[in-house]
């Protein structure tokens, strides 16, 4: 009997080929972020006026914007962490994780290809592996951009961030990527239908976003926060005081996990 | 039993969606070296068959097996020697045929680059456009260009002609014909019987689901009914024809007999042996009358 060997990485790289242009504009997008806030330091620097502005905010505010609840705008981790890490970081690259995420399998379906693909002798379970392969390479990507970007501007607008604050910071916006793309990625391979797929990884990345700020303000919700994602990666502030490295492993292996249970499940249904 | 391997083995092979049942219980084989014409109207189980034949879909009972392996559970084994165009050609759409042939080759574990510049230049695929551009018939072609590379030894068309100009139709049937002289077998589906009768060699006809005739088309040919035209010397007896097997709408008026013989013709012509016959014209009537009415007279949606 013959036995074919499909070259081992093809479609990661043929998913990363694909995905090229997607990546460099979103690594544009996220150097682009990082190099106007980074230009509005000299003018936050020193200023108290921002500070005691931020310290008459109720906590529940402070809260919203915070990964951790505390808002220090004297200095430059503090201030970045806020600006970058509170949310506009970790929203936008949950969307480009789930757009990517989703547009994997499930769009691919939708669209007509996914025949095609899984008419080669590949099984379903390592079309999902590599391509998960290729959203973690992707989001790794946007990372190491977005990394740079802080070393660059931070030593051209005097912040002086360290390198070792810079890699846990890019590294929480990853992961908290692949929980998000995760999601997409499962329950789109599980179920084939793009839609469900983004809506669910959207609702996921908003409830561990929503969850770890209003933990901080209603003690109903306390016990739950370990359970966020959010929490567990930047409720640190990880541009301060890095990052926590058994939270973050937590939320990797919850991410492979989703991916492990929707591979199990899209080798056993139909196709659409 | 002994001639060509079973390439294709189904068997009670069942499919239900909710309370539709698509697929009932089709017990079907498919030979080395032949081509299966299979026919039905639109939305009959065509797609359905060829979709559990290549794993897409669990089967709801029965099961399917292409080269001894199950199509469900062994869907890789499968899968290497399957060439597969679907009904609905869409392909990658920001890839040019020349680059989704790259990506399946490598994913087959082919050489590609020459058979895929040969296949292009007789098909006349455009290689060198992203397939999103491309119209309907371009990119069946182009569809059909990835099923056929690698030379599989099985192939399953949906549809495979259609939206092809007559030209392209025809050096696909010379593909076809190369590829089952070299050992393959071919099931290719389709709503219109010409599109498979200059290719098949035999033709299982579907409807509703479920199977109606699986036959040689020169054993349904046989079978296809003949209008029979008989001019005598002189006036049989009005009931001369009447006991003859398969004979039926007799007309006799005078010295001429019009009738119509359900396959061969042979009954009618030793009963004509007692008259004298002075001409003799019979039709056959063609494939297309036969084939509707299989299809039970009605209008294939």
């Amino acid at each position: 009997m013959t036995t074919v060997i499909a070259a081992r990485g093809e479609i990661t790289r043929q998913m990363l080929r694909g995905g090229r242009r997607a990546l460099a504009a979103w690594a544009i997008a996220f150097a682009a972020m990082v190099a106007l806030y980074a230009a509005m330091w000299p003018s936050i620097q020193g200023n108290t006026q921002w500070q005691n502005l931020v310290n008459t905010l109720p906590p529940t505010y402070r809260a919203l914007f915070t990964a951790g609840g505390q808002l220090d705008l004297s200095t430059p981790a503090g201030y970045l962490g806020i600006e970058l890490m509170g949310f506009l970081g970790p929203a936008l690259i949950a969307v480009y994780a789930i757009s990517t995420g989703t547009a994997a399998i499930a769009g691919e379906e939708d669209r007509g290809g996914l025949e095609i693909t899984l008419s080669a002798p590949v099984a379903r379970g390592r079309v999902l592996a590599e391509r998960a392969a290729a959203l973690l390479i992707d989001l790794t990507a946007v990372a190491a951009a977005t990394g740079l970007a802080m070393w660059v501007f931070s030593l051209a607008f005097g912040m002086h961030l360290g390198v070792a604050a810079i890699a846990s910071a890019v590294a929480a916006l990853a992961i908290f990527g692949l929980f998000a793309g995760a999601v997409a990625l499962a329950v789109g391979a599980a179920t084939g239908s793009a839609a469900l797929a983004r809506a669910l990884a959207a609702l996921a990345a908003v409830a561990s976003y929503l969850i770890n700020a209003l933990a901080q303000v209603t003690s109903t919700l306390k016990p739950a926060r370990p359970l966020s994602p959010f929490y567990l990666l930047f409720g640190n502030e990880p541009l301060q005081h890095g990052l926590r490295v058994p939270g973050a492993l937590a939320v990797l292996a919850a991410a492979l996990a989703l991916i492990a249970a929707g591979g199990i499940v899209f080798a056993r249904r139909d196709l659409a | 039993m002994t001639g060509p391997a079973v390439v294709v083995g189904a068997e009670s092979l069942t499919k239900r969606y909710g309370r539709v049942l698509a697929l009932d219980r089709l017990t079907l084989q498919v030979r080395a070296g032949e081509v299966l014409g299979f026919l039905g109207p639109n939305g009959a189980g065509k797609t359905t068959t060829l979709r559990l034949l290549m794993g897409f879909l669990r089967p709801t009972a029965g099961s399917a097996r292409v080269h001894g392996h199950d199509a469900w559970r062994d869907r890789v084994a499968v899968h290497a020697r399957i060439g597969y165009l679907p009904g609905d050609v869409r392909l990658w759409p920001r890839l040019t045929a020349r680059e989704a042939a790259g990506h399946l080759a490598r994913l087959r574990g082919l050489d590609h680059d020459q058979g895929t510049v040969d296949l292009a230049k007789r098909l006349d695929v455009d290689l060198d456009r992203p397939v999103r551009e491309l119209s309907k018939g371009n990119r069946q072609k182009a569809g059909l260009l990835l099923a056929l590379l690698g030379d599989p030894d099985l192939l399953l068309l949906d549809e495979p002609t259609s939206g092809l100009d007559p030209l392209i139709q025809q050096e696909f049937h010379h593909l076809l014909r190369e590829r089952v002289q070299a050992g393959a077998a071919v099931m290719l589906s389709s709503h219109v019987l010409s599109e498979v009768e200059h290719v098949a060699d035999r033709v299982a006809i579907i409807r509703a689901g479920r199977l109606l005739i699986a036959e040689s088309l020169a054993t349904l040919r046989e079978n296809a009914r003949h209008t029979v035209e008989v001019r005598f010397a002189c006036p049989p007896p009005p009931d001369a024809f009447a006991a003859v097997p398969g004979i039926t709408d007799v007309r006799l008026d005078g010295r001429l007999l019009r009738c119509t013989m359900q396959g061969a013709v042979d009954p009618l012509v030793k009963t004509l042996g007692r008259y004298t016959v002075t001409d003799l014209n019979s039709r056959e009537a063609d494939l297309e009358e036969t084939f509707l009415a299989l299809y039970g007279q009605e209008d294939p949606r």
